[in-house]
């Protein structure tokens, strides 16, 4: 139970080591290991600021026209299915601008086959 | 940027089962709430921007569509990122000039967790950059990974999926995302290492 782990053994560990998803006893081995090898422990640290770094940016706001248009299409399909409920006047940018500078890829969203049903 | 609305007031249950009566207004509140994420992670597996609107728009058209059928067993935001990356998925196969590994290539051989750059990084390398030069680093070194890779990493480090979640939406084992995640982290780690290494401080690369 005190065997101590090679470089390679480490390094497979590492994903569930910072996921916190070994058990006591693998954790006890795989602190240890980095106690004693430098070379892991600068691999650990720089791995967990890797996934630190990504997790601290936060989206970034969609383009203006793109969103329009997103918000144009479920607008377009929510009213061809019927809705009865408040409108959009609200939460939408108005949609007499301009529409000219992003990709022509506008839906026509009612008319879109639906191929696969997502799983619940 | 979209003002918030007087259905921001409302929990997501209560927004949910107003959008399933068709309400338009909260319906638009949980696109508000997430088009952000779903449209940084099309770009992300995609890497097309076109293609990406693509899934945005696909992404809430099918889960407005299929709403009734959302029972709340998961949160609604892991239910359209399903929805996203199965949309994402279609867009890279049908890329007739995709020559990038496919995503159902075995890819889990072991093999490519060699790690060869060693060095200590500045304790929060982040602040050496602005926001925008930070975004470009991070955003280029996704880029860089296999798709294989890129959409696990995608999944569990940016979009905090758990692993489970990563699983079922790729159609991959447990394991299979555990093993690409750790390939995804070791190569971001190294290609990273180029920016956020401590200046003046290799003599901490043992290698």
């Amino acid at each position: 139970m005190t065997s101590l782990l090679t470089c390679k053994e480490f390094l497979q560990e590492l994903t569930d080591y910072l996921d916190s998803a070994v058990d006591l006893e693998l954790r006890l081995k795989l602190e240890r290991h980095i106690s004693e090898c430098p070379n892991c422990f600068v691999i650990l640290d720089t791995t967990q600021k890797t996934i630190k770094v990504y997790k601290g940016v936060e989206p970034q706001e969609i383009p203006p026209d793109v969103h329009m248009r997103l918000m144009r299409a479920v607008e377009r399909k929510m009213n061809a299915n019927g809705s009865g409920g408040s409108g959009l006047s609200t939460t939408i940018p108005s949609t007499t601008g301009s529409n000219t500078t992003g990709p022509s890829t506008t839906k026509s969203a009612t008319t879109r086959t639906v191929a696969g049903k997502p799983v619940v | 940027m979209p003002a918030t609305t007087e259905a921001g007031v409302f929990d997501e249950s209560e927004l949910l089962a107003k959008a399933r009566e068709g309400d338009i207004a909260a319906f638009s509140e949980l696109v508000n709430r997430y088009s952000r994420k779903i449209y940084r992670l099309a770009k992300h597996i995609t890497q097309n921007d076109t293609d990406a609107e693509d899934v945005l728009q696909e992404t809430f058209m099918k889960s407005f569509e299929h709403l009734g059928d959302f029972h709340g067993q998961s949160k609604f935001y892991t239910w359209i990122v399903r929805i996203a990356v199965n949309e994402s998925l279609m867009k890279l196969r049908k890329r007739k000039s995709d020559r990038t590994v496919p995503l159902d290539e075995p890819l889990d051989t072991g093999e490519d967790t060699v790690v060869r750059e060693i060095a200590v990084w500045d304790e929060n390398p982040e602040q050496q950059y602005s926001r925008d030069e930070l975004a470009k680093i991070l955003d280029e070194a996704v880029e860089s990974l296999k798709p294989a890779f890129r959409t696990v990493f995608v999944l569990r480090d940016i979009e905090e999926l758990s692993t489970e979640e990563t699983a079922q939406a790729l159609g991959i084992s447990v394991p299979a995302v555990k093993s690409r995640l750790l390939r995804a982290r070791l190569q971001l780690r190294e290609k990273l290492t180029r920016f956020f290494r401590r200046k003046g401080d290799d003599v901490f690369a043992y290698l």
